[in-house]
């Protein structure tokens, strides 16, 4: 070990493992100069906390009381927060299911209207996303219409919102 | 500190909503409690406040309390963790620029030793404030309070190896500091 080395891990003496220890505690016997290090590492740090453990007094019953009060603010205050807000939530309860039918509705028509693939009248298939105002019906009414038109796609196809060079009805109805 | 089978009973009563118990454990462990946040904080009214907001926090957090860790060990993590946002906070940085020296470091008697006593204090406690809050957290469970590198790691919620880089250079700067102003003292006292 040369002294390089040891100064990298003399900081961390206490934390080393025995072996380690040994190696740097044979190095500072052949190094004064590494001793040395040591020694003020040890004294600095020694004096330093010893400075560092000097606690002022505190009145210990006025803590207790303290604490004991602050718990009780919080307790209260939690309490308050849940009266207050079992009191709001059986206000809201009635309307809360009146809005959780309506989204249930709701949500049943969305899935009802997600685009479909849908057979027109001929056989013919295609898909068409339904908007809010179509029905399934209607979109295989539309097919069959594009189809006999002679349309030879029947996909909506929303980036050119084209279909052989007319505008789709779910973009119009969009438009 | 081993937890004694009373304590553990204490603890459970605590748990099921006896403030008593509670109390109990407040007197029995306030003075450690209040000495950690002074030791990080280096000043008494900011240790009081961290004290009480600790145990406010352990109360609220009671149920959660798994009897395979010591009641200590939850105390010096909340204690040092509260500390460790109250640091990092501009209120402590203010309040350390107007806040006289405490008690602990100021006497009524004002032989020249004593003065320099107290001198010495006030300058290791402003040099430990300058110190990163994580090293000094770690300097002071570490050094101070005697606890093991895995205890620490533990409190901080941080690796060992983190826990280790912050001893290293926390180590090197008080000793770099106090070979210069301790030395000083030394041969002034001399």
């Amino acid at each position: 070990m040369n002294c390089k080395q040891f100064e990298k891990q003399i900081y961390l003496f206490k934390e080393l493992s025995a072996a380690e220890q040994k190696k740097l505690s044979e190095h500072m016997q052949s190094c004064p100069k590494c001793l040395v290090l040591y020694t003020n590492i040890n004294e600095s740090v020694s004096v330093f906390s010893e400075q560092l453990s000097a606690v002022p007094h505190h009145d210990e019953s006025k803590l207790t009381v303290r604490v004991m009060d602050a718990m009780r603010a919080k307790t209260a205050s939690t309490s308050q927060w849940k009266d207050a807000l079992e009191i709001m939530m059986a206000a809201l309860r009635p309307g809360m299911t009146v809005a959780a039918i309506l989204l249930a509705g709701f949500f049943v028509m969305e899935v009802t209207r997600t685009p479909h693939r849908i057979n027109s009248s001929e056989g013919l298939t295609g898909s068409v996303k339904l908007d809010r105002t179509m029905t399934a019906g209607l979109a295989a009414q539309w097919l069959d219409t594009r189809s006999k038109a002679g349309t030879s796609t029947l996909h909506c196809i929303h980036e050119c919102q084209k279909i052989n060079g007319k505008t789709c009805i779910e973009c119009l109805s969009n438009n | 500190m081993s937890q004694t089978p009373a304590e553990t009973e204490i603890i459970s009563k605590a748990m099921n909503g006896d403030r008593q118990a509670f109390r109990w454990i407040v007197e029995h462990h306030q003075r450690f409690v209040y000495a950690v946040g002074y030791k990080i904080l280096g000043n008494r009214v900011e240790a009081e406040d961290i004290a009480q907001e600790t145990f406010v926090r352990l109360w609220k957090n009671l149920s959660k309390y798994r009897s395979d860790v010591k009641l200590t060990t939850w105390l010096y993590k909340i204690a040092t963790n509260l500390c460790l946002d109250h640091l990092r906070s501009s209120r402590h940085k203010i309040l350390l620029r107007t806040v006289a020296p405490d008690e602990a470091v100021t006497s009524q008697e004002s032989s020249d030793q004593q003065v320099m006593a107290t001198e010495f204090s006030e300058a290791v406690r402003i040099f430990a404030a300058s110190l990163q809050p994580r090293q000094r957290a770690v300097f002071v469970l570490r050094e101070v309070e005697g606890l093991s590198v895995k205890e620490v790691s533990d409190i901080l919620s941080m690796s060992s190896d983190l826990i280790k880089s912050n001893l290293y250079h926390a180590r090197m700067q008080i000793t770099k500091w106090m070979k210069e102003h301790y030395s000083e003292k030394k041969g002034t006292q001399t």
